[in-house]
């Protein structure tokens, strides 16, 4: 006990001496040799230097090199001589293709964020009632559900194609003909079906990563808040409102961001379900960058596309960042 | 100063972590393979992996007895599925000096990678191959548009118009005849199928062939579109009228629009619902073996593709061919022994197509006994020798290619007609 009173006022003099005087600074005795003798293991440099060697590797060279194809009228074909220019971008906004490709990407984007949003709170809220009420299988309803986002996106293209085959063969169709219906709806060929079971298959998946995030959110509201409203007498529809939905906030927010950016990404599930067809029809922009690069070897253009694609999202991040310190400063 | 502290990096230690990460970076630049195997890339179905047993079988047993004894062994490589996204990866690698030694390549992609690709005349020398034997349709593919053989083409198929005998007592030779004769069955239940989707499947099935028989090109002489206005243009919009046709009247139903493969068609063939379709010369075997008795070369007919004016039939005509890439010609050489051994040779193409069910390109090979070919071979050679053209090898053939995709898929779903799909096409290629 004596020894430790004695020592403590020390260390506490030398730490004290070392934070007020600069390091570098002539004659700043212990700091000072601390600072010449300072191993490189406690550099910052040595743990930073990877990491920034990694990210501009792999994110900042490869958007560089997009962003510098775009402006060229280069080929996937190395070796062919190309020449620099706005043409990519000039070809792109005065034709009319491009002008469609967008208007179907923001319909897809619209659709499937709204339906997975409510479709994803709406599973995350039954699982969680079912769990207040103590009812069994809501772990397997959960392992269900997120099995669906787990499978890639060419196969739950492969498995919708099974289903909205257009004759009594499909799923659905055979579906339909039992109830009455004529069993031959085009949920395919015809272009407006067509965009339709695109955002049904894509909310199909992405309903469960969703309803995971919202499942996440509800257990951080305290039981004691539901208990309160309880006694005050408050409707479910009211708790739902005043309680849970404001409290989920964030997680929402961050929700609807994950899933708008996810969903502007998405090419591999239509891909394998409609090619971008009929016609072009659920020709998405994702799906038109890969089209124009790998099918037509058009990276200039491509390029292009793929520069509007990262804008969208850079503006959808920097929404979610400034709604984020938003909230962190009303908080 | 009492020497740097035990845990500290040393020089020495970020030294032997600078040639660590060196070596790491260099990793993907090195090949699997080593200095004495030759790499050879097929796509799945025509390789080691095939999920049909005979071709896997057979291929396994030729590798086994090809590399006994030899120095040098083959380093099987298969490429994805998806044979179109397949080829854009062969192109840039072959563009970059670093493909597969030997790689199969789809046949009218190969005009793109010919001058990547080595020439194979002293091979095929070696090997008593003679240029003359190909069918001549395909001999271009081969050689590239040049004087020396470039790829050695291995199977081949042809594009023709499957009915049924029960139904169609005589084939239609023109569109409007099949709208005729299509439009009480299709009343019955019995449709006129083909492939009108987004794929390259599609466009070499329905809309090449009936540009071709009007005389017109897809090309003119500088590469450039040769549909974008005159006869031309015509040409091209009456090749989609027909199509737009086959689905207004009901002859065709709409959902064609999704058929990317010739082979949707097969379900609703085996389901009996189906009066005529537009196919491929590899779906008879494939049918045959699918219908429930095995009837299909007895209940169906096969006759050229309609034309608009019934009087010279085109169909288009594709196939498979190896090419090499490697600069190292003892490499160059082994390979290419080893798929002429198992693929081009009299034995080795006579048992690659029968296994396969493919048309031999090789005329030689169609009067050897162990070739075995289906009832409907004799046809398919006939059309493959006295109709078949193939596919451009220009540098913008892919473009125009799926901007026609799209065009057809359109019209064929409905959603706009020929004149304007056609527009929008000419839109996107200018």
């Amino acid at each position: 006990m004596t020894t430790d009173k004695t020592v403590t006022p020390q260390r506490t003099a030398d730490d004290l001496q070392a934070l007020i005087t600069p390091p570098g600074t002539p004659g700043s005795g212990r700091s000072a040799d601390r600072q010449q003798r300072r191993p490189l293991r406690e550099s910052p440099w040595l743990w930073v230097v990877p990491l920034a060697a990694v990210l501009l590797l792999v994110l900042a060279y490869p958007l560089v090199e997009i962003i510098r194809l775009s402006f060229t009228d280069s080929s996937l074909v190395s070796g062919e001589a190309y020449t620099y220019g706005t043409g990519a971008f000039r070809s792109i906004a005065k034709g009319d293709d491009f002008r469609h490709t967008l208007s179907i990407t923001f319909l897809f984007v619209l659709f499937s964020t709204v339906f997975q949003l409510l479709f994803g709170l709406g599973a995350a809220l039954l699982i969680n009632a079912a769990e207040r009420r103590g009812l069994r299988g809501t772990v397997l309803t959960r392992t269900v559900v997120l099995a669906a986002w787990a499978v890639p996106g060419v196969i739950i293209g492969v498995i919708w194609s099974l289903m909205y085959q257009e004759n009594t063969s499909g799923i659905i169709n055979y579906s339909l003909s039992l109830v009455g219906f004529s069993g031959n709806v085009p949920f395919l060929s015809d272009p407006t079906w067509a965009l339709v079971s695109v955002v049904v298959a894509n909310v199909w998946r992405g309903t469960a990563l969703t309803m995971i995030l919202c499942y996440a959110g509800l257990k951080t509201i305290p039981e004691e808040v539901y208990e309160a409203s309880r006694i005050d007498g408050a409707s479910s529809v009211q708790t739902l409102f005043r309680i849970t939905i404001p409290s989920m906030r964030p997680i929402l927010l961050t929700n609807l961001i994950l899933v708008i950016v996810e969903t502007f990404n998405t090419f591999d599930m239509v891909l394998s379900l409609t090619g971008g067809g009929p016609g072009t029809a659920t020709e998405v922009l994702a799906l038109g960058v890969y089209d124009q690069i790998f099918r037509q070897l058009d990276v200039g253009r491509g390029a292009a596309m793929a520069v509007v694609l990262v804008v969208i999202n850079l503006v959808m991040i920097g929404v979610y960042l400034k709604m984020i310190s938003r909230a962190e400063k009303r908080a | 100063m009492n020497g740097r502290p035990a845990t500290a990096f040393s020089r020495r230690s970020l030294l032997q972590l600078a040639g660590l990460g060196a070596a790491a970076l260099a990793l993907p630049g090195c090949s699997s393979a080593s200095p004495s195997a030759v790499t050879w890339q097929a796509i799945p179905s025509y390789s080691l992996q095939s999920s049909d047993p005979k071709r896997a079988g057979y291929l396994k047993d030729q590798l086994g007895k090809f590399q006994s004894g030899r120095s040098l062994s083959i380093t099987s490589e298969v490429t994805s599925a998806d044979t179109a996204a397949a080829m854009s990866k062969l192109l840039l690698q072959a563009s970059q000096r670093r493909a597969p030694d030997i790689s199969q390549v789809d046949g009218y992609v190969f005009g793109r990678m010919a001058s990547y690709a080595q020439p194979l005349t002293r091979q095929m020398a070696t090997a008593k191959l003679h240029l003359d034997d190909w069918i001549p349709s395909l001999r271009p593919i081969m050689t590239a548009g040049g004087n020396e053989v470039k790829a050695l083409q291995f199977t081949s198929d042809v594009r023709v118009l499957y009915y049924r005998k029960d139904l169609v007592a005589k084939p239609p030779a023109t569109w409007d005849e099949l709208i005729a004769l299509g439009k009480p069955l299709a009343d019955r239940g019995f449709v006129t199928l083909f492939p009108g989707g987004r794929s390259e499947g599609a466009v070499t099935t329905a809309l090449w062939p009936q540009l071709w028989n009007q005389g017109a090109e897809l090309f003119d002489s500088a590469g450039q579109p040769a549909f974008a206005s005159g006869s031309g243009y015509d040409a091209m919009r009456a090749s989609l009228e027909v199509v737009q046709k086959l689905v207004r009247t009901g002859v065709s139903p709409s959902r064609v629009a999704n058929f990317g493969a010739e082979d949707k068609a097969n379900s609703d063939v085996v389901a009996g619902r189906v009066a005529m379709f537009l196919g491929g010369s590899w779906q008879a075997a494939a049918l045959n073996n699918t219908l429930p008795k095995k009837d299909f070369f007895t209940t169906w007919g096969v006759a050229p593709i309609p034309s608009i004016s019934g009087e010279k039939h085109v169909t288009s005509a594709g196939g498979w061919v190896w090419a090499g890439f490697t600069d190292d010609q003892t490499h160059l050489d082994f390979g290419v022994e080893w798929v002429i051994k198992a693929f081009v040779s009299d034995e080795g193409m006579a048992a690659w197509c029968t296994a396969g069910g493919y048309l031999p390109p090789r005329q030689a090979i169609y009067d050897r006994p162990d070739f075995k070919q289906n009832p409907f071979t004799p046809i398919f050679r006939d059309h493959l020798t006295r109709y078949a053209r193939t596919r451009p090898g220009d540098r913008k053939y892919l473009e125009v290619s799926n901007s026609m995709q799209i065009a057809l898929s359109a019209v064929a779903s409905g959603a706009t007609g020929a004149d304007e799909a056609l527009d929008q096409a000419l839109n996107r290629l200018a």
